[in-house]
């Protein structure tokens, strides 16, 4: 009863996701933590959540943009949810935009990525612009660094959760 | 061409119809879930006072291990190339350091017979003893933090370990390195003294006037950290050590911060400040102190 409930194919496909989003994860903490440039490090979680929504549909992109901003809210310390909520939105709404306005091509890929890697470098900027007096340049300088130092790993990003998206998970399991 | 602008009207309306549509039948829902999680997410970390949930302690301890195992590769790296490239800058610092050897362990041999005298005379005065106790918990740093926006590092003791958020942490010369702002079970994160968010009562220079530590951004990125709040009578010039002050007794007294690397005026050109150089070699740092408790005795 429970097999014929669930949606196999679905559960398969989220399961790939979740592998995707794991491996994004260890890279981020691990990898790209050490990769500092100018004193700023590359972030690929923003253009991995782009890519949940391009491949897998608005839904899909919410549902793992907010799985990816909860745990992205934890590892910063910083005790905000702001990323949470975002993530989710970018999750959604890229989803959104392949569905109604763009293909689903490398190009529009970037696109949206960048301004995904834009939105998130402002929200992380936006508690010291709006509650401390620091000056506006070094938190401008590093949220550009930041989104430019992040742009090549917009193709591993996209090329990846394609990969992911085209395997066939219709295939029944036979034991 | 009117046939086609009209049916491009046309086009453009259903299609912002379909996208309102899908908005009300996809979005309200999605957008309710996030703003629920997020809620119970906020809450779970303003009731926490610094204490990691089951989630985060779980992902935390997922993680420590990769964490370890990309600080230990990279720490391997970095001796590599140290050695093959830094070779004769390591050799001439080794000498340098030999010589400062000799020099402390001249002071230390002083220091012993001053603090020998010191105690003939307290006795002799009928004077008690006047010590801060500091009980340490030694811990090594697993992760350095991954944030454009902060400056904190992990460590591999926690709650088991009795460290209290709050707790000072230091480094084997007593250079004040950070506090303790969560804890978990098996790791804790520690913000840095150069942190944006980090504030230290100080004292400056030898005539010990109060001061305040108060992290800046722009100077957080170069490794450095500000000193404010001067009084007109502070008379503040570079190299001038910077000390705890202990007031409100968060940190013990007379840890050493760092020093005066530079003086400036704030934009209004009425208030003085000073950029203060950590002690603590914070990039290199592989072994730190957490201070659980201390006492201060008269």
């Amino acid at each position: 009863m429970l097999h014929n409930a669930l949606n196999l194919s679905k559960v398969r496909r989220g399961i790939l996701y979740a592998g995707v989003l794991l491996i994004a994860i260890v890279l981020q903490n691990t990898l790209l933590s050490q990769i500092v440039i100018f004193g700023v490090r590359p972030i690929i979680l923003p253009s991995v959540v782009v890519a949940f929504g391009f491949f897998g549909g608005g839904i899909v992109g919410g549902i793992f943009g907010l799985i990816t901003g909860v745990l992205f809210d934890m590892s910063l310390n910083a005790g905000s949810i702001i990323m949470t909520v975002l993530f989710t939105i970018i999750g959604f709404g890229s989803g959104m935009t392949t569905m109604f306005y763009t293909n689903k091509r490398l190009t529009a890929f970037c696109v949206v990525s960048t301004l995904a890697l834009l939105l998130t470098a402002f929200c992380q900027m936006f508690p010291y612009l709006a509650f401390t007096d620091t000056s506006r340049v070094p938190l401008l300088i590093t949220g550009g660094l930041q989104t430019l130092w992040s742009f090549p790993f917009i193709f591993l990003a996209f090329y990846g959760v394609r990969s992911v998206s085209q395997i066939n998970v219709n295939e029944d399991l036979r034991i | 061409m009117q046939t086609f602008e009209y049916a491009y009207e046309i086009g453009r309306e259903v299609n912002l119809n379909r996208v309102i549509q899908y908005l009300k039948k996809k979005g309200t829902g999605v957008l309710i879930v996030a703003v629920i999680v997020a809620v119970i997410f906020g809450v779970s970390i303003t009731q926490g006072n610094g204490k990691a949930g089951a989630l985060e302690n779980a992902s935390v301890s997922l993680a420590i291990p990769s964490k370890k195992s990309s600080s230990g590769f990279v720490g391997w790296l970095q001796g590599i190339y140290s050695y093959m490239f830094q070779f004769d800058t390591l050799k001439a610092e080794n000498e340098e350091l030999k010589i400062k050897l000799a020099e402390s362990q001249t002071e230390l041999r002083k220091a012993k017979s001053a603090i020998e005298e010191n105690k003939r005379l307290r006795d002799l005065f009928d004077l008690s003893d006047r010590h801060e106790d500091l009980t340490f918990e030694d811990a090594m740093i697993i992760d350095r933090g991954n944030s454009n926006w902060n400056d904190t590092y992990t460590i591999d003791k926690g709650q088991e370990s009795d460290i209290r958020v709050g707790d000072c942490v230091v480094d084997s010369q007593y250079n004040l390195v950070g506090q303790v702002i969560e804890l978990g079970l098996g790791w804790a994160t520690v913000r840095s003294v150069c942190d944006a968010d980090m504030h230290v009562g100080a004292l400056v220079g030898e005539n010990g006037n109060a001061a305040m530590i108060i992290g800046d951004f722009a100077l957080m990125q170069d490794g450095n950290t500000k000193l404010t709040y001067l009084t007109d009578e502070t008379q503040v010039l570079e190299g001038d050590a910077i000390l705890t002050s202990g007031k409100g007794g968060t940190f013990p007294r007379n840890l050493v911060i760092g020093e005066i690397t530079d003086v400036r005026t704030e934009d209004g050109g009425q208030m003085k400040y000073a950029i203060v150089t950590p002690s603590a070699s914070l990039d290199s740092l592989t072994q730190v102190f957490v201070v659980k408790d201390f006492d201060l005795v008269e």
